[in-house]
């Protein structure tokens, strides 16, 4: 209603008129433009998304359409034919699609460590928002955001002696008497690693959406006969979606670019795309090989997210997942 | 199946707090009982515990011979209308109203026959595809109502559901939800701070203080003879009067400053102890009274009159101790005008001695 | 090819890192006082050994880490010029040679520094260090991805060994060798006895090291990377530069060290002036300064050759530093143009995905 009577009021308020034609008239008008107000607000933000988002895009982009430099050799698209080698897949070699099974695998360590840190997530945060003290959350929540203290490395290089053979879990079942297990330099290391690093990112949004949640919205359908699983598919799950959503694509996004933690804890088995993408970058000198790379990798994970967006709106379009209607 | 549901000494502590101490009553089953009580009082705690959200302390909850102390709220046969409603904003109004049945896995179209049946009976037929924020506060109470109807409990649990209703809808509700209580026959526990709708209302009014029972009786008993200072303030306006107790033959008398109020005699106290009454001040007329009982009279001097349209208010001051009287306004000539002479006289058996 | 990517560096230069310039004028800038930017391995930054340097000197010594050859090479075509003064490519061959077709280096005048022919071996002298008649690089350190080999779990196998051990089925899951494209199709072609310059079935070599992937345990890109391999149990033999072997013993981890018997890698880390350099003089006499005063400490720090007499071996450190059968043992692997890194490349990344 307020914003109907703001536009009305707009309407009826005299615009101040300025003396057309002169220099200064001119300026006036410019001044109160609203494209001038416009962009002495947005002035900031823009200048600083252009420096540290847009450059690096366009750089990228035109890297990867340039045979070697950008500007001084012939525009091409062999990069990108180079991520899919077409002769592989009409004769259905599919196993000859490296960067591809590579992309994909990144995709699934993502899917995985996305899903994890949700499931890790939400009983944490289910507790904080839900049943903690009010004098605890705010050191809770501090012993989860702690860790970001330390740098992302050296968390990382912490796992090494936690999963090696030689490590703190396999001295463990050794001392026990059980099979050690391979935790370090495979998938499951690289997993361990990464769902460590970003379970906070889930933690945090979540949290922001469990602190919001009523909980007598909980208690009603435990009354009407909802078991705790069921309570929670029905209206704690639905009800925080946008924080795990919020958590879950940044997750997501982060992980499925992730260099660091699959090169210290992933081994063979647990390369990762942004990896390949480095070495073009570094001991493989083909830059533009790289950026193609990476452009692939940022159109791949946004239409990724694209579609779970959609799912997500229809998701809450049908009011409710389990089921919807009656 | 009647079901008489029972608490034997319950009681709740929250830490070092303790919510409520000792509380035992039965409600029978079909009756409308109300837990009064300002905030605090432990009512609310009380009516938790007998959904299951919080277990007592100490004492058990028993619907009939079952002890559902410890039972689960989902497996309990009560049904709750939070106070905010608690209606599942995601949810369109027949989800809401279905849930209970989904829960019990009741098959679709049935569910959807029961829904409609009772959105028929809270008057929203057909509303069923309308989301939560699409509802007036008033439908969304109907709408919570129907939702802990549809599972049929034996024992229906409301936390001051009218609380956010304006005047008039609050009013209307009142009768509504008194009308299908008696339609319906369930048992109501009916959590509330509002005196007028616990007397419009109730059955039996349970009246809470700091945790423990006050006074329990029907509305009249409540209003007209409550047993205690706290009963006889915080239900309606009273007259209360502190003084001491004196034996006087086959009476006795509380002198409260200026005025000597008789009262039967009562065993309870001894000579010369202080003790207080209350008296409602529309049980006070002005001028003599004919009445079959005893008949109190008092002379004093008008102080003020206050007209508040269809009665008025008028303070009188007997040596140094005031009373109110509340009048029917018929005639607005006939008022009594400050500073003047007046007789106050009420039927002894109006006068409340109050033993806590 | 040189021309590219020159221009690869000028279109760098005025797009991506004109902040950077800022920056950089502002660290290095200095006016009128004599600097020196040096840019290396962390392993080859002290204070302990620059500070002398200032203070005998008046020079100021910048100092930037890199963490491999390919790092410096990127970083320097697009720094602008003038950035780097001193950096240590490894030479012969692979990134030498690279960093010189990239015209990344100035040529050194020896007659600046003395140290050449006062404490440098003799033998150690490549004619590979010079193009044209010109002397390019300054060797200091002297090393050799061996072969490393835990010999409480696997046995004593000598002092030389074939590559068939990182085709054993019996080390499965226990192999750690070097993620390096060039570096793998090196070993693999000399294991298939191939020419490792110039692979003649590089099939064969896709599907050898195809096998080897499925025994390795994991890769290493770092000398760190390999020593915490053996430290932590992951790997119990394979292929690491003999500074790790080194720190590995002082770790007391039970580990030998050997050489290749089809030919073990080699390489020099060397000093090389980059190209544009402004503090040439002063770069030389840091040069001098580093071969002349600093190789006893060098050689205790890091524990690579150190290639200079100043360090005076004594005659125990002499025998356990073989310097001889170092040489005798170790190939240079030449260099590789472009379009055989990407042939490399794409096998590599088909053989770990």
């Amino acid at each position: 209603m307020s914003s109907q009577d703001d536009v009305a009021a707009d309407a009826v308020r005299q615009r101040p008129t300025h003396e057309k034609g002169t220099f200064r008239g001119r300026l006036l008008e410019l001044a109160d433009s609203e494209v001038f107000k416009g962009s002495i607000t947005l002035g900031p933000v823009l200048v600083l998304l252009t420096v540290f988002y847009a450059i690096p895009v366009v750089l990228l982009l035109t890297y990867s359409v340039f045979i070697e430099d950008p500007f001084s050799s012939g525009l091409t698209f062999d990069h990108f034919g180079r991520f899919i080698d077409m002769s592989a897949v009409t004769s259905f070699q599919f196993g000859e699609l490296s960067y591809v099974r590579l992309l994909g695998r990144s995709l699934g360590i993502a899917v995985i460590v996305t899903v994890l840190s949700l499931v890790i997530s939400y009983p944490i945060t289910y507790y904080l928002g839900q049943y903690a003290p009010e004098r605890w959350k705010i050191v809770l929540v501090m012993l989860v955001i702690i860790p970001f203290w330390t740098s992302y490395l050296i968390r990382t290089y912490a796992w090494i002696p936690i999963l090696s053979t030689n490590g703190f879990i396999n001295g463990t079942l050794t001392a026990l008497g059980l099979p050690t297990l391979p935790l370090l330099n495979n998938m499951v290391g690289s997993i361990i690693g990464l769902v460590y690093v970003f379970v906070p990112f889930t933690v945090l949004p979540l949290y922001a959406s469990m602190e919001g949640l009523d909980p007598s919205l909980i208690e009603a359908s435990r009354d009407l006969g909802a078991s705790r699983w069921e309570a929670f598919r029905e209206v704690v799950f639905p009800l925080t979606l946008p924080g795990a959503l919020a958590g879950g694509v940044f997750v997501f996004i982060k992980t499925a670019a992730a260099y660091v933690t699959p090169s210290l804890l992933g081994g063979t088995s647990g390369r990762m795309y942004a990896q390949v993408i480095e070495t073009q970058f570094g001991s493989a000198f083909n830059w533009n090989f790289g950026a193609a790379l990476s452009v692939i990798l940022v159109v791949v994970v946004l239409g990724t997210i694209w579609i779970a967006m959609r799912w997500g709106i229809n998701v809450k379009g049908s009011r409710g997942l389990g089921g919807g209607g009656l | 199946m009647a079901s008489t549901l029972h608490l034997d000494s319950v009681t709740k502590d929250f830490g070092d707090v303790r919510a409520v101490e000792g509380v035992s009553f039965d409600v029978e089953q079909g009756k409308f009982l109300t837990l009064l009580g300002p905030s605090g009082c432990g009512k609310t705690t009380t009516l938790r515990m007998i959904a299951g959200f919080e277990t007592p302390t100490e004492g058990c909850v028993r619907l009939g011979d079952t002890d559902i102390t410890a039972q689960e709220p989902y497996r309990r046969p009560t049904s709750m209308v939070f106070q905010n409603y608690a209606l599942f904003p995601h949810k369109t109004v027949g989800e809401n109203v279905g849930f209970g049945l989904k829960m019990r896995d009741v098959p679709r179209d049935e569910r959807s026959d029961r829904v409609a049946g009772m959105l028929e009976l809270i008057e929203l037929p057909g509303i069923e595809d309308r989301g939560i924020d699409e509802l007036s506060g008033g439908q969304q109470q109907r709408v919570a109502l129907a939702r802990a109807l549809i599972t049929e409990p034996e024992v229906l649990l409301l936390d001051e559901p009218l609380g956010a209703l304006d005047l008039k809808l609050r009013k209307n509700m009142q009768v509504e939800l008194k009308n299908l209580q008696e339609e319906l026959g369930i048992t109501f526990v009916y959590v509330t701070h509002d005196q007028e709708e616990a007397l419009t209302m109730s059955d039996e009014i349970i009246i809470l203080n700091d945790g423990e029972i006050e006074q329990r009786g029907t509305p009249t008993e409540i209003y007209e003879s409550p047993r205690t200072r706290f009963v006889a303030e915080f239900i309606g306006d009273t007259n209360l009067l502190d003084g001491t107790y004196v034996e006087n033959g086959s009476g006795a008398t509380v002198e409260c400053g200026g005025v000597d109020v008789p009262i039967d005699s009562f065993s309870a106290v001894t000579d010369g102890q202080s003790l207080s009454v209350s008296i409602r001040p529309e049980k006070i007329e002005l001028g003599g009274r004919t009445g079959n009982g005893t008949t109190v009279t008092v002379g004093g001097e008008v102080k003020d009159v206050i007209y508040q349209g269809n009665v008025a208010k008028v303070h009188v001051d007997i040596d140094g101790t005031e009373l109110v009287l509340e009048q029917q306004v018929i005639d607005t000539v006939n008022l009594p005008t400050p500073g003047s002479e007046c007789t106050l006289s009420w039927d002894q058996e109006n006068t409340n001695v109050l033993t806590g | 090819m040189v021309t590219g990517m020159k221009s690869r560096r000028k279109f760098i230069a005025t797009t991506g890192s004109i902040g950077a310039l800022g920056t950089i004028a502002g660290c290095l800038g200095g006016g009128d006082e004599d600097v020196v930017n040096y840019f290396s391995w962390g392993a080859y930054i002290d204070d302990d050994w620059i500070q002398p340097f200032e203070e005998d000197t008046g020079i100021t010594v910048n100092t930037e880490t890199y963490e491999s050859n390919a790092d410096a090479i990127n970083q320097i075509e697009t720094s602008p010029e003038g950035t780097y003064d001193v950096w240590t490519p490894s030479a012969p061959g692979a990134d030498f040679e690279r960093a010189y077709r990239n015209d990344l280096l100035d040529p050194i005048d020896l007659d600046n520094v003395p140290g050449w022919d006062e404490h440098i071996f003799e033998e150690m002298k490549l004619d590979e260090f010079s193009f044209d008649g010109e002397q390019y690089a300054v060797p200091m350190t002297f090393g050799f991805d061996g072969a490393i080999y835990n010999h409480e779990e696997v046995g004593d196998l000598g002092d030389t060994i074939s590559y068939d051990v990182l085709w054993d089925e019996e080390y499965d899951g226990e192999i750690t060798t070097r993620d390096d494209a060039a570096t793998q199709i090196w070993t693999a072609a000399k294991y298939l006895g191939q020419d490792p310059d110039e692979p003649e079935d590089l099939d064969a070599i896709e599907d050898a090291l195809n096998e080897h992937v499925d025994l390795v345990n994991t890769y290493w890109t770092s000398s760190a990377d390999s020593i915490q391999n053996f430290q932590e149990g992951e790997a119990s033999i394979g292929t690491s530069w003999d500074g790790a072997y080194h720190r590995l013993v002082d770790d007391d981890q039970p580990v030998s060290l050997a050489f290749w018997e089809e030919g073990t890698i080699g390489w020099f880390d060397c000093f090389c002036i980059a190209r544009g350099s402004e503090n040439k003089e002063a770069a030389e006499q840091f040069i001098d300064y580093m071969i002349s005063e600093v190789p006893r400490e060098w050689f205790e720090g890091p524990e690579y050759i150190v290639v200079s007499d100043a360090v005076e071996y004594t005659d125990e450190e002499l025998e356990t530093y073989n310097l001889e059968m170092a040489l005798e043992n170790t190939e240079f692997p030449a260099y590789n143009d472009d379009d055989e890194i990407q042939t490399y490349d794409e096998i590599w990344t088909d053989v770990t995905v």
